[in-house]
């Protein structure tokens, strides 16, 4: 079996489709990761230049966020709203002399501003509505009496929940299960910098390279017998019929694995050697506070990578059966690509059920917004929460149509 | 050790492919002769497992072969007509790709791989890529893969299929060295290329054998009814219309001296002559021409001047 395996793989890396798609793609990967490093920017108090870019920016982020690091308490955040509405009038307009930059007091408005800005959008996140800025909120929040943050946050999660005109409706069963989901979530949150993971989190789409790769190098897996009319050959023998499928299957898995691993490597490791690893350990929460998920970021970029993993499986599986039943790597090709990006043209949509739908693509599973968001899928009182129908379905994927793969190609017909 | 086809049939969709064929295979090499559709390939897959009959079975010392799978396969040796390849592996890559997927041990495999690739002539381009070899080298590969397993039933599917004579020569004379005690069953529709080498050739057409027996046999059945004569080209011409005519060639005279296969002498100046295998085949064949034709479907040679029992 061993041997089979490995003559599956030099089979599959001797193919120019496979080097091509997997060097270019891997290039393409390392590419936007560092153009993501490159086209960092940031306000730089110091005033000159204004701007900051690159790992100078990234630096100046950190520092923001440690100059606000500390647990998100009800008292911390009235201060530094407090502090915020003392910049505006009544009608959340920079008042005078703040909204002068030539100034000293415009000076200092703009450097405390541009230094808490991200705070500021986490901690009033919980009174926003829609696009709001925090300027346009924070005259709407009372500080002279005591704030519940989380409270404010927990209604917002209801609100959002109950929503009959959200992309997503949840039955009673599903919002009771994200308000205590919500509830057992560790407060108060600690804020810091964690902005090596965040960034991974914003660019988990990219694993969508490593699986595009894995579809073209593994669609002529057993379609190609069929093209090379080496079909005959191979099935007649000893081993055609019960081991080679197999070994067609483990060397796709292993070299779906090894793709896998290497983008992920350059996804997770680009942003983590330029952004900094430090901050894993704080709470997905200081991307929103009305987040319901109990995981630290590292946790939630594990999460991620894990079900990207499970979602190139299952995609793998669903590309051997086609290879095992269709004559033509081309119209391969083009279901694996379709499946990873016709998510980008679809619009978005109000439909409950075409939306618990489309959230099962890769495309969503490695969207952070998603991936972190309150997804579930109910069955009367039963509720899973995405992560867990994602593996679920991926997994199910993988162990049907793995073996049906390997089953049709070994009754294959050769006529 | 017996290869037993039981009322083998196979069809796509309307068209029957093989119909109701029934044979024994004994240790020997068996030449499959036939026309082009005739069904050949259709029944070597089926013998080699890698096409379903629609019904009927084969049987392999007794037992069905679907009921013994993979220790029937392991028997195999099948080299397929217009055999694949993979074009990025080397000939020994190749050979030890198949060695692997017919069970051989690691060890004995290079050195069996290496033992055939000399035996076939590759020995030396053994670490070449097979997508730079000729036709020629890539059957010669391909008899080698079959082989490989010492194999008690060997397949071939027209093997010299788009090889020149001397390769054909060449591949021939390899087949024959590899036929002792085993079952080799080779199909074609090169005469030549079984005369030498077949103890029995089983001919088919329509998907039936439509007649067997040994070079001799088959060879006394077009008895008198082949036929020699020197002519004008016109009238060379006319007998091709009328009659099957065989090989044809231009005396310095200016006539033709025309093989024709009739049942009845073709032209007054017509002579009987010895038969060949191929003016048989011709005979059995004939598409052309309202003489002579064959009849019998249950294996025996006959003959008829109708055409009632003629298929396809």
């Amino acid at each position: 079996m061993a041997s089979l395996v490995i003559f599956e793989l030099k089979k599959m890396l001797g193919r120019r489709v496979t080097q091509v798609s997997l060097g270019v793609l891997f290039a393409l990967s390392l590419l936007f990761m560092g153009l993501n490093v490159v086209q960092q920017a940031a306000v730089n108090p110091a005033g000159d230049p204004s701007m900051l870019s690159g790992t100078a920016a990234i630096a100046q982020q950190r520092a923001d966020a440690e100059q606000c690091a500390g647990p998100i308490t009800d008292e911390a955040v009235a201060a530094v709203v407090g502090e915020f509405q003392t910049f505006l009038d009544e009608e959340g307009e920079v008042k005078a002399p703040y909204d002068d930059p030539a100034t000293p007091e415009g000076e200092q408005f703009r450097a405390w501003y541009h230094t808490h800005y991200q705070y500021l959008n986490l901690v009033l996140g919980p009174w926003m509505q829609g696009y709001e800025t925090p300027d346009v909120v924070a005259v709407r929040v009372n500080t002279a009496e005591p704030l519940d943050v989380y409270g404010q946050a927990a209604a917002k999660l209801a609100a959002t929940l109950a929503d009959p005109d959200g992309r997503l409706t949840y039955t009673p069963t599903e919002q009771a299960f994200w308000l205590i989901r919500y509830d057992e979530v560790p407060k108060p949150v600690e804020y810091g910098y964690a902005g090596g993971w965040d960034d991974v989190l914003d660019c988990l789409g990219f694993l969508l390279f490593a699986m595009m790769a894995v579809v073209l190098a593994c669609a002529p897996v057993f379609t190609g017998e069929y093209q090379q009319r080496t079909d005959a050959v191979v099935l007649a023998t000893r081993c055609g019929k019960t081991k080679l499928p197999w070994a067609k299957v483990v060397a796709a898995v292993l070299l779906a694995t090894a793709a896998y691993g290497l983008f992920a490597l350059a996804i997770v490791g680009v942003p983590l050697v330029f952004f900094g690893a430090d901050g894993g350990a704080l709470p997905v929460q200081i991307r929103s506070l009305t987040g319901a998920w109990g995981l630290t970021v590292a946790q939630a970029v594990a999460v991620g990578v894990g079900l990207g993993y499970a979602a190139l499986l299952a995609l793998l599986a669903v590309t051997l059966l086609l290879s095992a039943r269709l004559r033509s790597s081309m119209a391969i090709f083009a279901i694996g690509i379709a499946v990873l990006v016709a998510p980008l043209l679809v619009p978005s949509i109000q439909n409950n059920v075409a939306n618990h739908l489309l959230y099962l693509l890769p495309y969503f599973a490695l969207d952070a917004s998603t991936l972190l968001g309150p997804v579930s899928y109910a069955a009367g009182p039963l509720v899973l929460d995405y992560h867990a129908t994602l593996f679920t379905v991926y997994a199910a994927a993988f162990l049907i149509c793995a073996p049906l793969a390997a089953r049709t190609f070994a009754h294959h017909q050769v006529a | 050790m017996e290869l037993t086809l039981d009322r083998l049939s196979k069809q796509f969709g309307s068209h029957i492919a093989v119909d109701r064929l029934s044979a024994t295979f004994q240790p020997g090499v068996y030449g499959l002769l036939g026309a082009n559709g005739a069904g050949k390939t259709t029944l070597m897959r089926m013998i080699c497992d890698v096409l379903r009959p629609t019904s009927g079975s084969v049987l392999w010392n007794g037992r069905p072969i679907e009921r013994l799978g993979a220790d029937y396969r392991g028997l195999l040796g099948y080299l397929p007509q217009d055999f694949g390849y993979y074009p990025d592996f080397t000939a020994l890559d190749f050979m030890g790709y198949l060695a692997a997927l017919k069970g051989i041990d690691s060890r004995r495999a290079r050195r069996r791989c290496l033992e055939l690739l000399d035996l076939v002539g590759l020995r030396d381009v053994a670490k070449q890529k097979v997508r730079t070899f000729s036709g020629g080298m890539k059957q010669r590969l391909g008899i080698a893969q079959a082989v490989l397993n010492e194999p008690s039933v060997l397949v071939l599917d027209e093997p010299t299929a788009g090889l020149d004579p001397k390769e054909r020569v060449r591949f021939r004379n390899l087949i024959a060295s590899f036929a002792q005690d085993k079952i080799v069953i080779l199909s074609t529709h090169i005469v030549p290329d079984i005369e030498y080498i077949a103890d029995q050739i089983l001919v088919m057409r329509a998907g039936s054998i439509v007649c067997r027996g040994t070079v001799e046999d088959i060879v006394q059945y077009g008895r008198g009814a082949v036929w020699e004569c020197a002519v004008t080209p016109r009238e060379a011409d006319e007998l091709a219309a009328r009659f099957t005519a065989g090989n044809l060639h231009y005396g310095t005279d200016g006539m033709a001296v025309v093989r024709v296969v009739a049942e009845r002498r073709p032209h007054p100046r017509a002579v009987p002559v010895e038969p060949t295998l191929e003016d048989v085949y011709l005979y059995l064949f004939q598409e052309s021409s309202g003489e002579g034709t064959l009849s019998s479907g249950d294996g025996a040679p006959s003959r008829s001047g109708k055409k009632g029992g003629r298929r396809g």
